[in-house]
């Protein structure tokens, strides 16, 4: 990665731990996405109980945590699909709290969802063709799809409901990219697949970040992300409790997964 | 694909023109709403009300019909309160905007005329500020400088200043008469 070399800020509270962490470098670089104590929840139930990240351009970030930690919410607010009930969420230095989810997605911010979020009624070919609102043809994006994914350029008249599930991850993941976005947040992008799919997953998500795209990623099984992220959090119950090199928190990791 | 600090420039400019959504607009629009439908209720309790009275004789419910009637009063007079309110709030927001607008243009337009004629301060107008000839007509702020530097005489008030705009002789004029 190009970026300054990260820093790690770990505010303890000593009430709930380490609770407020920052992750990225500390220099003049502005940052693509910062989220400031943000707060989100269902039913009147908060589940995320003040979040501070950063993300910085060109860096790769991982969430990692278990199963329920917030991970996923943390993504759908950032990405406009779920309101925040309290804190900013900064893109750019803006504050776009109550923005569209749609209004950022055009613009550059790209989740792909947990579960993928493709259309399994229509074929590869339409799904890719979805994403021509940045002013590619079609052409361009089964092109720039086929390129990154050669297993997709037999299967572009299949049903994408009848692809595998790693077949869809990469539908899923090329639909992204097709977008040229600024900033890719993946949500479980290793979510019931085999090992070697999720190999060959983040070994693409490995050559977007070396093309310099920024990553958020959001993944339950840590030591698949080790190679790829440039800086990790640990979220838990909520809360961020540890955060720098990916390599330096396993013993954090340890402890939040075990709850020791 | 662009490189990446095109793009990320690009998507920079892009948030930055993105339209938000006014939080404080939802809000406004719910109390818009309740005023009308309590408007509303209230309109249609006071007919209700006669209604009830009329067609009784036993003073009990006529008084029930009266505590009706002044209810469906209140709530008609809270209602259009809020409907009022919020109805103009929107006229209102664009009007003080309007405001703010028209002040600022005018102190601009008053600072533009004063440095025009601070511009003018040249040597031998040690005295003032430079400004003016007597009432005279001179090209330009500047040229004050002249009339000051050979010991011109006080500024005519109102004296136009050749190039300029209405605007600027207005603001000119505000100047002079402050001054």
């Amino acid at each position: 990665m190009t970026a300054a070399e990260p820093t790690v800020d770990l505010t303890v509270d000593p009430a709930v731990g380490p609770a407020v962490a920052h992750v990225g470098p500390t220099d003049d670089v502005e940052p693509l996405l910062e989220l400031r104590g943000l707060r989100a929840g269902y039913d009147g139930i908060d589940v995320l109980h003040g979040i501070d990240l950063v993300v910085n351009p060109g860096r790769v970030v991982a969430v990692l945590g278990p199963n329920g930690a917030g991970k996923s919410t943390t993504l759908k607010v950032l990405a406009g699909l779920h309101p925040a009930s309290g804190g900013d969420v900064l893109v750019t230095g803006r504050r776009v709290n109550g923005a569209r989810a749609d209004d950022l997605a055009r613009r550059g911010l790209c989740l792909i969802p947990e579960g993928r979020g493709i259309f399994p009624n229509l074929s590869v070919r339409e799904n890719l063709w979805m994403m021509t609102h940045r002013g590619q043809t079609k052409a361009d994006v089964e092109e720039q799809a086929a390129a990154r994914f050669p297993q997709l350029s037999s299967c572009m008249a299949q049903t994408a409901g009848t692809l595998s599930g790693g077949q869809q991850q990469m539908l899923a993941m090329a639909r992204g990219l097709a977008t040229d976005p600024a900033l890719l947040v993946l949500d479980e992008l290793s979510m019931g697949l085999a090992p070697i799919i999720v190999d060959q997953l983040y070994e693409t998500v490995g050559q977007v970040a070396a093309e310099g795209t920024s990553i958020l990623l959001v993944e339950q099984f840590a030591r698949i992300v080790m190679d790829v992220a440039d800086d990790a959090a640990v979220m838990v119950q909520g809360r961020i409790v540890a955060t720098g090199r990916p390599r330096d928190l396993e013993a954090s990791l340890s402890q939040a997964y075990l709850g020791g | 694909m662009l490189e990446h600090p095109q793009r990320v420039e690009q998507f920079k400019g892009e948030i930055a023109e993105m339209k938000l959504p006014d939080q404080a607009s939802g809000r406004d629009r719910t109390l818009l709403r309740v005023g009308a439908v309590l408007m509303a209720v209230g309109v249609v309790l006071a007919p209700v009300a006669y209604a009830m009275s009329h067609g009784t004789t036993n003073p009990l419910q006529q008084r029930d019909a009266l505590v009706l009637a002044i209810t469906g009063l209140v709530l008609a007079v809270v209602g259009g309160a809020l409907f009022v309110r919020y109805s103009v709030a929107q006229f209102l927001r664009f009007w003080l905007a309007r405001l703010s607008w028209e002040q600022q243009a005018q102190t601009d337009r008053v600072v533009d005329a004063i440095q025009g004629e601070g511009g003018g301060t040249g040597p031998g107008s040690t005295t003032g500020t430079g400004r003016h000839s007597a009432g005279g007509t001179v090209a330009g702020a500047g040229a004050g400088a002249a009339g000051s530097a050979s010991g011109g005489t006080e500024p005519g008030v109102g004296g136009a200043v050749a190039g300029d705009t209405e605007a600027e002789a207005q603001a000119r004029h505000q100047v002079d008469t402050t001054a």
